[in-house]
């Protein structure tokens, strides 16, 4: 079994230390993601999913730090706490973009203006791989053709600006995938698209990852694209994975209140229309003032008085590698 | 809803010129919209759904007239009497835009920041002589109530609100005049999935009180069929179906429709890889292909579609009818959804 797993992260915190107080926006989030899988963190803004894979990737903002946590990667040469290496080190340089690759939600301020797109990836690859600048550009063609751009030969000489948003997107794949990445972290890849090109991207992602056998971890607030594409699958709510499980579980399944508040308020297509839709009551509170408690009982319709409010439920296993942190399911017992 | 047709849109057509070089020369014209006509009877909610470039938005503004269009008759009934809006000027204008107001997509961008939610609210009043002092205050506390804000926010600034709470501000703001046609620019595609759920109730409450027209322009399909009575889908600035909300869905004529329809991720592992995928990108608006716009990418295409372009033609003689452009719709046997 653990031969399997791929990225560890152990009670991951991430705060930032602000002016106004400390946001606690990752607050002991644990999960692990298997080689070769898609692993989902879905929740709405603000609950620490993107934040989440930036501790992962070593990026945070200036005022963000991990604070307490592990984040183990396993590789065959050994394994490497990435929570305990320095961002700039040469370390984490190595490990960022080569075994660990990110694509952003906006491929338009994710990719710099002013060069062309086989210029930026050449860069990651002479940086990550030794080669020489003509061989470099063969493998930058050779990836463009691999995400299904036409006429790589051309393409890789156009500038950002003269692609579509789909075709921006590829390209940043091209180059996040160019280094043969055992962990692609797409944050958010299909927010800025068009459902028609949406639906090509995770395609895309869908055969690279067969081809390729790398993992990802996707991060999204749309619970289409995490039926869509996740193997196993972790809700987020104000910095804690609230329930997480295979994706099968979580969709027909769903245990913790919030996950099942958030599965009914979507829209879906071709159910019957005209009546209510039912919705959390409320809005998600300030990160400066964090109830106490279970951080969703201000807004639970199961909600019970003296429990909830008093002591965070931990995860209780409902069923095989299905845990929820509810104390409707005994979340008290077991700490 | 009853059967008196509020807004008719006949032909119109917005064509932004290109310019280029030192003297702005035109080189020719971005089809925003081309030859675009519906109708939207009181009371009712009529989607207007495609991809970005589409020109949805646009069709939106012209009826407003935020922008003139190029071409065509906007009529507005107003008490029985017809007002074509494309060829009013200014200040007859001023005279309908109370009828007809608009809610923005992004809360952030649409309210000013230095103005307080009072004077947000009540600016349309205030602009309008409706009311002003002590009586303009109770009317937009009202209006804050309706919406489900506290009129103890009165004299706070936007910033201190989150963005449903902004856009509940720049609903109350499109309500203050009553107005009887409000028109929706993707209220709801900025906000999370558990306030887009409260806005969408908000709006259908609204309606129901006060039996207000909705022309409802989204992207996200789930969002379009669960608040639409009818629904148009636009591809590259031409509508290319109309039919009532149940019948588009289940019953798609135009490959497009099917094709959108296909591409929504569901949210059910089960459907997972069933859907097929639409190849190739949206055309150029500046620049369309020959014959049907779709034809590039439509699996079903033949020759006659690459020289002609499809006549908007009613299918189905009951009901509403079911509009779409397409030259093989009636012998297609498309796939909507269950």
């Amino acid at each position: 079994m653990s031969d399997n797993i791929l990225l560890e992260v152990k009670n991951l915190k991430t705060y930032f230390h602000l002016d106004e107080g400390i946001v606690k926006a990752v607050d002991g989030v644990s999960f692990k993601i298997e080689k070769g899988k898609t692993f989902g963190i879905v929740g709405e803004s603000g609950c620490g999913k993107s934040i989440t894979a930036h501790s992962i990737m070593q990026i945070l903002p200036p005022r963000g730090r991990i604070e307490e946590g592990e984040i183990i990667l396993h590789r065959e040469s050994g394994t490497v706490d990435i929570a305990k290496i320095k961002p700039n080190s040469e370390e984490a340089r190595k490990i960022r973009g080569n075994e660990i690759a990110m694509i952003f939600q906006e491929p338009m301020t994710a990719l710099a203006p002013v060069y062309t797109v086989g210029n930026q990836i050449q860069e990651a690859i002479l940086l990550h791989q030794n080669v020489k600048k003509e061989q470099a550009r063969e493998i930058a063609i050779d990836m463009l053709r691999k995400v299904g751009i036409p006429k790589p030969e051309e393409r890789i000489d156009s500038y950002p600006f003269e692609m579509s948003g789909g075709m921006r997107q590829r390209a940043m794949i091209a180059m996040a995938i160019c280094c043969n990445p055992s962990l692609l972290i797409a944050d958010e890849p299909t927010t800025a698209l068009d459902v028609t090109t949406q639906a090509q991207i995770l395609d895309l992602l869908r055969t690279l990852q067969k081809d390729m056998g790398m993992a990802t971890l996707m991060i999204t607030h749309d619970m289409g694209v995490i039926a869509e594409i996740a193997d196993d699958v972790a809700v987020m709510y104000l910095g804690k994975i609230v329930e997480t499980g295979p994706v099968s579980e979580i969709f027909y399944n769903p245990k913790h209140p919030y996950t099942i508040a958030l599965l009914k308020s979507i829209p879906k297509v071709g159910e019957k229309k005209r009546k209510r839709l039912e919705s959390i009551e409320g809005m998600v509170p300030s990160p400066y003032e964090l109830p106490t408690g279970c951080r969703f009982h201000t807004r639970c319709p199961s909600y019970m008085a003296g429990i909830c409010d008093r002591a965070e439920p931990s995860a209780v296993e409902v069923n095989d590698g299905h845990k929820v942190s509810c104390f409707l399911y005994g979340g008290n017992e077991n700490e | 809803m009853n059967e008196k047709i509020l807004l008719e849109v006949k032909g119109l057509k917005k064509y932004f010129p290109i310019k280029k070089g030192f003297w702005k020369k035109i080189e020719g014209y971005v089809k925003a919209v081309d030859d675009v006509s519906f109708y939207i009877r009181e009371g009712e909610t009529l989607g207007l759904v495609g991809e970005s470039g589409s020109g949805k938005t646009t069709t939106g503004r012209c009826i407003l007239r935020a922008i003139d269009p190029t071409e065509g008759e906007i009529s507005f009934y107003l008490d029985d009497e017809k007002i074509d809006i494309a060829s009013l000027n200014n200040k007859e204008l001023k005279q309908i835009r109370r009828h007809m107001q608009m809610i923005f997509q992004d809360p952030y961008s649409s309210l000013n920041p230095r103005m307080t939610v009072k004077e947000i609210i009540g600016e349309p009043l205030l602009v309008n002589d409706v009311a002003k002092g002590r009586e303009l205050e109770d009317r937009v506390a009202e209006l804050m109530k309706q919406v489900g804000l506290s009129p103890e926010y009165m004299i706070r600034y936007p910033h201190a609100f989150s963005g449903g709470q902004r856009q509940r501000i720049g609903i109350a703001r499109a309500l203050a005049l009553n107005p009887k046609l409000i028109v929706c620019d993707e209220p709801v595609s900025a906000l999370d999935v558990s306030i887009q759920a409260q806005t969408l109730n908000l709006l259908q409450d609204l309606q129901e009180a006060y039996q207000l027209t909705y022309l409802f322009i989204a992207h996200d399909l789930g969002v379009v069929e669960h608040i639409s009575d009818r629904v148009a889908v636009m591809y590259v600035g031409r509508i290319v179906e109309i039919a009532e909300t149940e019948e588009l869905f289940k019953n798609p004529k135009h490959p497009y429709t099917e094709a959108l329809l296909a591409a929504v991720p569901k949210p059910d592992p089960k459907y997972r890889e069933t859907s097929r995928i639409l190849s190739g990108e949206v055309a150029d608006p500046a620049n369309p292909p020959s014959g049907c716009y779709f034809h590039p990418r439509c699996p079903y295409a033949t020759d006659i579609c690459k020289e002609k372009y499809p006549e908007f033609k009613n299918i189905k003689k009951d009901g509403e009818g079911h509009f779409v452009s397409c030259h093989h719709a009636e012998m297609l046997n498309l796939q909507g959804i269950e």
